[in-house]
């Protein structure tokens, strides 16, 4: 299996199929195209999206259902066309598609989980995109450790 | 901030080379056509918000916030 050396776990193995694809990177990270899911049983429900090509990058996330167990994306029309889903309806998270929110821990303020924008995964293909939801009214600020939590 | 009433098909115009038409309007929604340089940068706000927060995402918080998130989910479950 091949190496990377990972911001939070140092070298750490990875099977090719937990690789997943962002053929348009994600927004402030265009350059960033390809990322590892790393779980632990430990960390659950928590994931690490660790950058193949930038060790310093490794995002933390949370599948949206966790966060709020009645999410419903609202994924437009033309970003379900660049995943390759039907356009007449969303996909189901879970069976069509893998469905995480961005963690922020920022200094000053409690954790919050980017509802709002969604990675969003086809599974059948292995390619995300970032899903930025304009009229689901989710923040992307949405509180963490509070709530629907 | 400054507010102008404008109809389908005026424009506003920021500075010498930004333009801002209003195409379309609908009781709900505005449609509008930008006329910019290419080196000055139109997104929607969302864009924006979801660029800054996916930096500040990036970043990640201090040792101990990521310790104590985790604490806490393994108290839920």
């Amino acid at each position: 299996m091949p190496l990377i050396q990972t911001k939070y776990f140092g070298c750490v193995e990875y099977p090719e199929e937990s690789v997943i694809e962002f053929p348009s990177g994600l927004p402030g990270f265009e350059n960033e195209r390809r990322f590892v899911i790393l779980e632990q049983p430990e960390n659950k429900p928590l994931v690490f999206l660790q950058s193949l090509s930038l060790s310093s990058l490794c995002f933390l996330a949370l599948p949206v259902l966790t966060v709020d167990p009645g999410y419903q994306t609202a994924i437009s029309p033309e970003d379900l066309a660049a995943l390759e889903l039907p356009k007449d309806r969303q996909p189901l998270i879970g069976r069509d598609v893998l469905c995480l929110a961005l963690v922020s821990l920022a200094e000053g303020r409690p954790p919050t989980a980017n509802l709002l924008a969604p990675l969003v995964v086809h599974l059948k293909t292995r390619r995300g995109l970032q899903a930025i939801q304009s009229e689901s009214g989710y923040s992307h600020q949405h509180p963490l450790l509070e709530g629907t939590c | 901030m400054l507010v102008i009433r404008r109809y389908s098909g005026q424009s506003i115009v920021i500075g010498d080379n930004i333009e801002i038409q209003i195409i379309e309007t609908t009781p709900t929604r505005v449609k509008l056509g930008i006329v910019a340089p290419p080196e000055i940068p139109v997104m929607r706000k969302e864009v924006q918000l979801t660029r800054e927060e996916n930096r500040a995402a990036a970043r990640g918080g201090a040792p101990h916030q990521l310790t104590h998130l985790l604490e806490r989910f393994r108290s839920w479950t």
